[in-house]
């Protein structure tokens, strides 16, 4: 099975906002500052005519992503409920010779631990945005309006023989009047990341929180896990399903029933109509395959830099922070 | 009889700074909780906009705390406006400095007919016509995405035609301020991954396009009280396009008088590309009664969907949702 890699998207107003971080809180400060990013359902563009093809899987940053770190009185301005926040470590070092000496691996070590600690010990029942979590390394030039960064999305590699036994669309799947009710309980509950869908009876589709999982497993239900799922490919979902299979073969589940929701469970202008993109896969998840000398199963998933290499990324702002230049190009 | 009017709107403006009482139905503007109205019943039509609240220094306290403005992100755009169509009356904006200024400005070339009313008025009956010709289209369903701009002229036109020179396509930062790539090896100290058969990378798949793509938000203005429209948009690489970039896929044609670089009205630390709204409630009064004529009344919380539509011809290939029905 494989997984599309995040592609992170970096307002300016994230840097903007860290800068201010910078200078007024954190000041020469450089432990790790919780973080949020938001996750974006998967999106098909028109290509030409006839032909879609798929947008990066993208996770976004923006001013509300470093809100808790501010420790502003920002709590009314909460983002919004209609978006899939998750959470994450930022550690910004104070000179490029320390971003250089970072021990980057034991960073991203610990945050795949993190990760493997709400797995094992449950806490990502009730909030499964856990399994998300990311780490964000990076020195803030704030002279020269530089910022070099590098984002790391850990996925536990402990499941490696998860396996798609069938796949349909959604819409192929449940019809289009259901869909549209799936659709509906998704634009509701996008903020959870995952929850669970039953189907009763006279065949409607009810919404479950992730949590109840144990119970609906237990008494044998039938349910689907849906989740936010970034990518857009018909063949592989997003690199946070990973993490997510990994914690239901720890539920000791084998064979689960994941429902990827996309953009067109949002937006009616879709190739061919609602639950269209969004996919319903049928897993054979296999069983976790953990060395026993480690406590924590090794991960992978540091952003490539756009070269397709493994390295950082540096972004200048200069044109839009320069408070000398903003003068010139203002008159 | 457009003089009185906007005599009459200078005088209210100076009287009345919040528009209280509904003038939707006899100016098509909104008061901010008409605006709120419509940006509810957006979100609730289409899931990719959302509410936003902004930096709380800048919220205005007119409109609810946790709805400031009207977000969508990640939206794509695949093509500049040049590939697809040719303006003889285009013109270079004007920047400073070779490129990487912000300063838009309302460019009348030399030879250029000054634009009078009344040519501005028939542009608006033009977009109000060819807008609810449109709508007609969308609601028969023989179109589910219409304002495809225009295909790309033949290769004849296009070579008596010049694209637009080349410092249109303005500049990133200058080349010596990217280390190269030693230095970013230097930089990734220590990292190292086995090669992933799990892992779809999207800068290798041949199945993930690389576009351009702009976030888009919709916020109140009080002066004009109708919606404006702000963008900001991001390369192939997501790295922050420059104002010059993202004038190119602004259509010249209906805003190269109304687009301003200027700092988001929400969010501190971005300037974005907006749609100046001064003519905004003429064409949406225009294309309301258009379609009043034709039996289609448009309520209030209809508005912002009908602007989402008259938008999409200033920013043609900026592919956001604006199919979705009124009802």
């Amino acid at each position: 099975m494989q997984f599309q890699t995040l592609t992170s998207v970096v307002e300016p107003t994230f840097w903007h906002a860290l800068a201010e971080l910078k200078l007024d809180v954190l000041k020469l400060d450089d432990s790790t500052v919780p973080l949020a990013a938001t996750l974006e359902p998967g999106t098909l563009v028109q290509t030409s005519e006839a032909a879609y093809s798929s947008m990066p899987a993208c996770i976004s940053f923006d001013r509300a992503s470093l809100l808790r770190g501010l420790e502003r009185a920002d709590a009314a301005a909460s983002p919004s409920a209609r978006a899939c926040r998750v959470p994450g470590l930022l550690k910004n070092v104070n000179t490029i010779e320390d971003f250089k000496a970072l021990d980057k691996p034991a960073l991203f070590a610990s945050v795949a631990n993190t990760i493997w600690q709400s797995t094992t010990s449950g806490t990502a029942l009730t909030d499964p945005t856990e399994l998300v979590r990311f780490l964000l390394v990076a020195y803030a030039d704030l002279k020269k309006h530089k910022f070099y960064y590098w984002f790391g999305f850990p996925a536990l590699t402990a499941l490696s023989d998860a396996q798609i036994v069938r796949r349909a669309t959604l819409a192929g799947e449940f019809g289009a009047e259901k869909t549209a009710a799936i659709s509906s309980i998704f634009r509701d509950h996008i903020a959870e990341f995952a929850f669970l869908l039953t189907v009763d009876d006279a065949k409607n589709v009810h919404y479950a929180p992730f949590k109840d999982i144990t119970i609906l497993a237990r008494e044998g239900r039938k349910f689907l896990v849906a989740f936010v799922d970034p990518s857009s490919l018909a063949d592989s979902p997003g690199w946070p399903l990973r993490n997510l299979l990994t914690f239901l073969a720890h539920l000791q589940l084998h064979h689960v029933t994941i429902l990827c929701g996309r953009n067109d469970l949002r937006t009616s202008r879709t190739p061919d109509g609602v639950g269209q993109q969004s996919l319903v896969l049928d897993v054979a998840l296999g069983s976790l395959d953990i060395p026993a000398s480690v406590s924590t199963p090794p991960a992978v998933g540091w952003e490539r830099h756009p070269s397709g290499k493994l390295a950082p990324r540096v972004i200048d702002l200069s044109h839009m922070m320069d408070p000398q230049r903003l003068a010139e190009s203002a008159v | 009889m457009s003089n009185l009017t906007s005599m009459f709107k200078g005088i209210r403006e100076y009287w009345t700074p919040v528009l209280t009482a509904s003038r939707f139905e006899t100016d098509a503007v909104l008061t901010p909780d008409e605006f709120v109205a419509a940006g509810d019943y957006l979100v609730f039509k289409c899931g990719t906009w959302r509410w936003e609240a902004g930096d709380p220094a800048k919220r205005r306290d007119y409109l609810p705390a946790d709805k400031q403005f009207l977000t969508t992100k990640n939206v794509p755009c695949l093509k500049r406006l040049h590939e697809m169509e040719y303006h003889a009356s285009e013109k270079t904006v004007e920047t400073d400095d070779g490129g990487d200024g912000w300063l838009a400005t309302h460019y009348k070339g030399e030879g250029a007919p000054d634009v009078s009313d009344d040519s501005d008025l028939d542009l608006l009956d033009d977009v109000a016509a060819e807008f609810v010709e449109k709508l007609t289209m969308d609601a028969t369903g023989t179109s589910s995405s219409t304002s495809k701009p225009p295909a790309r002229p033949a290769a004849s036109s296009a070579a008596a035609h010049p694209p637009p020179p080349a410092h249109h396509a303005a500049a990133a930062p200058e080349p010596d301020d990217i280390p190269d790539i030693d230095d970013m090896d230097d930089l990734a100290g220590g990292v190292s991954e086995a090669p992933d058969p799990a892992a779809v990378h999207a800068s290798t798949s041949t199945k993930i396009v690389r576009t351009r793509t702009y976030d888009l938000a919709i916020t109140y203005d009080k002066y004009y009280q109708t919606p404006k429209l702000a963008l900001f948009g991001y390369d192939e690489a997501r790295q922050p396009l420059t104002g010059a970039q993202m004038l190119q896929d602004i259509s010249q044609d209906h805003a190269n008088k109304t687009v301003t670089m200027e700092p988001h009205p929400h969010l501190a630390g971005v300037m974005v590309a907006a749609i100046h709204p001064c003519r905004h409630a003429e064409v949406m009064k225009r294309i309301m009664d258009k379609m009043r004529e034709g039996g289609k009344a448009v309520r209030v919380d209809q508005y912002l969907i009908v602007f989402l539509k008259f938008m999409a011809s200033v920013i043609p290939t900026i592919d956001y949702d604006h199919t979705m029905a009124l009802e």
